[in-house]
């Protein structure tokens, strides 16, 4: 039995991108207990459905998050557009796939910029961000927003790109592919990169299922949960698609998982550029959401919830997210027990927490 | 797995042009696509105020009678909702960002009513005449009458 002691993480940590308080339980070095609190950022977005129209909602809803933010504009007009019986015409469907996805990739590229810092490879931080650069350049040109999009509305899509522009945008992640993998391999090659991720912070696939771990996180523990092989909301069945999950339950694995999804989804985009269809995007909305609805959408860090309810007039009463972070939070706190107290900012920078999506 | 993985890409760094610009002294280069800020066209402006209805951010003010529009850019989430309900299409996305600013102050747009129809035909009567013989008109000289102006009471009061 060593030291017992109890030292403070965060709220304000360099590793950490947003904040969150861990109260570490150590015997020596080792990690016992962790026990975390979350209310630092809290914005009442959730309560502001009430005071703006369910139409105008939506830019408040993508505001949820600046990394997902179309993620959660898409999941918001989701749960609306099922509420109210809105199909949605395809090649809308298709945009809000190209551009879900390349959130995807460019989140997954800010978190290896975010791992590499935490491990201090300061010159691979600026790599992988140099890549989600030209995400965000494309997001930039068809959306008009680098961060928050404001392209998704409850009927559709209100930008179209036109068919020689996602041709150029095709072109331009072939060209990525390259760069992402010289960059993604050295995560796996370099001994420094390594020996910081291999074998830390296990989470077992009986842990994963217990504590109801979603994403990357669970899909690293050899499960391959993954929302997008059953959303007919968008059109992931008609894109060659399969879940990415391996069994290490370890970082390692979480950062392999978060790589090869970057892979699939410029896959999937270059799938998706050459079948979209021509015709509208988006249908009219007529009449006011009545009754209780909730949908499902897969977001780069997993698994989201969205609960709407309405009353039938032009403000909806309820809009609830459950968000991936917050799920992912016990699953952390399963891996951080009999860690070593310097492995603590890889085994959280795992998660990819998103302080901001969890508490609104 | 080997510890010199990242050389090449270091080595090959130092061949390559640098992928930052030198902001400020460069400009930014932006899209034609980007939703920087929102300019109006007043004079087009018909002041149906659908552009303040659908605000979400509810950043703008239009006031029928002074035909004005003011827009407070620092509550603006430059979303385009405002460009898209336009009626007249007198609203439209500038692919520049605003400048920063050190006071949060409105910026209001006012509508200049055209010369009265009378004024405009005297006006156009007097280049008319200018122009046919050579000869500057006496009115000419002198502005021409605006708008009539009502008489004002015996009293010098408003009230009747």
């Amino acid at each position: 039995m060593g030291k017992h002691t109890v030292v403070p993480f965060g709220p304000q940590h360099p590793v950490l991108p947003e904040p969150i308080h861990l109260d570490l339980e150590l015997d020596d070095e080792k990690v016992v207990r962790a026990i975390p609190s979350i209310g630092y950022i809290h914005r009442g977005l959730e309560k502001l459905v009430e005071k703006r129209e369910f139409k105008e909602y939506v830019f408040i809803a993508e505001r949820i998050c600046g990394i997902c933010a179309f993620g959660h504009g898409w999941g918001y007009c989701k749960s609306v557009e099922g509420l109210m019986n809105i199909e949605i015409p395809l090649r809308a469907k298709y945009l809000r796939t190209i551009w879900h996805e390349l959130s995807r990739i460019h989140s997954h590229l800010l978190w290896l910029g975010l791992m590499a810092d935490g491990m201090g490879f300061e010159s691979l931080f600026m790599h992988s961000w140099r890549l989600r650069e030209q995400v965000l350049d494309i997001f930039e040109k068809t959306t008009g927003g680098r961060v928050i999009f404001s392209a998704c509305k409850i009927g559709g899509v209100r930008r179209d790109i036109e068919d020689s522009e996602l041709h150029g945008i095709a072109t331009i992640l072939k060209g990525m592919r390259d760069e992402v993998r010289t960059i993604t391999d050295i995560f796996f090659k370099e001994p420094t990169s390594v020996s910081r991720l291999k074998d830390v912070g296990i989470l077992s696939k009986e842990a994963a299922i217990a504590t109801c771990a979603v994403g990357p996180m669970v899909r690293a523990s050899g499960i391959p949960l993954d929302y997008r092989v059953a959303d007919t909301s968008g059109v992931y069945r008609e894109l060659n698609f399969t879940p990415v999950s391996t069994d290490t339950c370890d970082c390692y694995g979480r950062c392999w998982v978060r790589v090869q999804e970057i892979f699939a989804s410029l896959d999937m985009i270059c799938q998706a550029i050459e079948k979209i269809p021509a015709g509208d995007i988006a249908v009219p909305v007529k009449g006011n959401p009545n009754g209780e609805y909730f949908a499902r959408l897969e977001q780069p860090r997993g698994e989201a919830f969205y609960y709407v309810k309405g009353n039938n007039t032009t403000h909806l009463t309820r809009f609830r997210v459950r968000t991936p972070t917050n799920m992912n939070l016990p699953a952390m706190v399963e891996a951080l027990k009999g860690c070593d107290y310097a492995d603590v900012p890889m085994i959280v920078l795992t998660i990819d927490p998103c302080i901001s999506c969890t508490e609104r | 797995m080997g510890y010199l993985s990242f050389a090449g890409t270091i080595l090959g760094g130092l061949f390559k042009k640098p992928v930052t610009t030198q902001y400020p002294l460069k400009p930014a280069v932006l899209p034609e696509e980007l939703r920087g800020r929102v300019l109006i066209d007043i004079q087009k402006c018909i002041s149906c105020g659908m552009c303040m209805r659908k605000c979400p951010a509810g950043a703008i003010v239009v006031d029928r009678g002074a035909k004005s529009w003011t827009i407070n850019r620092f509550a603006c989430v430059q979303c385009a909702t405002c460009v898209d309900n336009c009626p007249v299409k007198c609203l439209r996305m500038e692919p520049q960002y605003e400048a920063p600013g050190t006071v949060k102050k409105a910026e209001t747009f006012v509508k200049q009513v055209p010369p009265q129809t009378a004024t405009a035909t005297v006006t156009l009567t007097a280049v008319k005449t200018t122009a046919a013989t050579g000869v500057q008109p006496p009115q000419a000289a002198t502005p021409a009458p605006a708008a009539p102006q009502p008489v004002p009471p015996a009293d010098g009061d408003g009230h009747a």
